[in-house]
């Protein structure tokens, strides 16, 4: 009986005929993908966002389901909950309400007296009518490799590339980066990259504020600014009352002559299902770049 | 996984499908999986078009090339192409 050692059957590729065969069907692979790669920077400078249209046309039907489902699931998980939780869920959340109410009110109050101060001076707010359209969020930002969000609002009901995307009508969280016909794609200031220029609390500094992710941003001011957590950080150029986040974390290594200021958004960015876009709002210019 | 290897077609509805309903990144382990199951596995490439077509925004790190996902599974089909044949003649 002929013993066999498993490695006598060994061919490496790129030698004999198997090699032969292989060397031509990797030289058609290389040649495919350098004409595909041509294509796509090609696209990339021409039509940058073409297939935007059809895919979220698609991708509409898919998420619909998929919402669906997971209300469902949701609203079977609540049935099974005890009643005593419920009512201690529900007592906190009035609580809350009544806190939020106050809150609203008094920002309000401010706004309205900022608008009316602003129509004694003379200054308007812009020529173009603005108005906000309400937009279910599709995707939010973990489902995108982009950080970005997909909202069911698009050009037919009037939004344009760089048109202001808010969490509520004061909360600004980013603008619309691509818009389709019945789609957009919207990019939270927030995401690692971006840029926004800002006041802190009651400051008439403009600073530029660097987005870290994860609806974080973060702001280097030089050290003991008057800078308190809680402080309410606006976007700067705006009219009035576009709140970008609350200063969370204020920090300074003690050789820093620096301080490293974080505000988070007002609402959390991964839990809105629905946002607002301010039509007619990209003229404002408060990116930094 | 061996079961899976002449259903070509379950795992691109399964990843197509993942695309639309959940983190990309699910969706791109399912194809990763096709890669290493199926023979050029060109559908990464179109799974990346669609994720571009769907999410593409600002990437500051790429110039904003709208492109990089679409790019980054051409990367993944091109090493599995070359690199499979030497894995294969190995086990």
């Amino acid at each position: 009986m002929r013993f066999r050692l498993p490695t006598s059957n060994f061919r490496r590729p790129g030698s004999g005929r198997l090699g032969r065969s292989f060397r031509q069907s990797t030289w058609r692979a290389t040649l495919g993908v350098l004409v595909f790669l041509i294509v796509v920077l090609l696209a990339a400078r021409f039509t940058p966002h073409v297939l935007a249209t059809p895919a979220q046309a698609i991708a509409q039907p898919f998420v619909a389901v998929r919402n669906a489902i997971a209300t469902g699931f949701t609203t079977t998980i609540d049935f099974f909950q005890s009643k005593e939780s419920l009512l201690a869920q529900n007592a906190a959340l009035e609580k809350d309400a009544t806190l939020y109410g106050a809150v609203v009110a008094e920002r309000d109050y401010f706004i309205n007296q900022v608008n009316e101060l602003q129509a004694l001076l003379g200054h308007s707010s812009s020529s173009t009518p603005e108005k906000f359209v309400s937009a279910q969020v599709f995707s939010k930002p973990g489902f995108s490799p982009y950080d970005t969000m997909l909202v069911a609002a698009g050009s037919n009901q009037g939004v344009a590339t760089g048109d202001l995307v808010f969490a509520d009508p004061h909360a600004l969280i980013g603008y619309v980066s691509s818009v389709s016909l019945t789609a957009a794609t919207v990019t939270a200031y927030s995401t690692p990259g971006q840029q926004l220029n800002v006041l802190i609390g009651s400051s008439s500094l403009e600073e530029a504020a660097s987005g870290l992710g994860g609806g974080t941003l973060e702001v280097r001011l030089p050290r003991n600014s008057p800078v308190a957590i809680g402080d309410i950080v606006t976007a700067a150029g705006l009219p009035t009352g576009s709140i970008v986040g609350q200063v969370a974390v204020a920090t300074a290594a003690p050789a820093d002559p620096y301080e490293r200021v974080l505000f988070t958004s007002p609402l959390n960015i991964f839990d809105l299902s629905y946002v607002f876009i301010k039509t007619n709002s990209a003229n404002h210019g408060i990116l930094k770049k | 996984m061996v079961f899976l290897k002449n259903k070509r077609w379950l795992v691109d509805v399964a990843v197509f499908i993942l695309a639309f309903v959940a983190p990309w990144w699910l969706s791109y382990l399912v194809a990763l999986g096709g890669v290493f199951l199926f023979r050029r596995y060109v559908e990464i490439v179109i799974l990346g078009i669609l994720v571009d077509a769907l999410y593409s925004g600002p990437v500051v790190w790429f110039g904003n090339f709208p492109y990089t996902m679409t790019l980054f599974s051409l990367v993944i089909l091109m090493l599995s192409t070359y690199l499979k044949p030497f894995l294969r003649s190995t086990m």
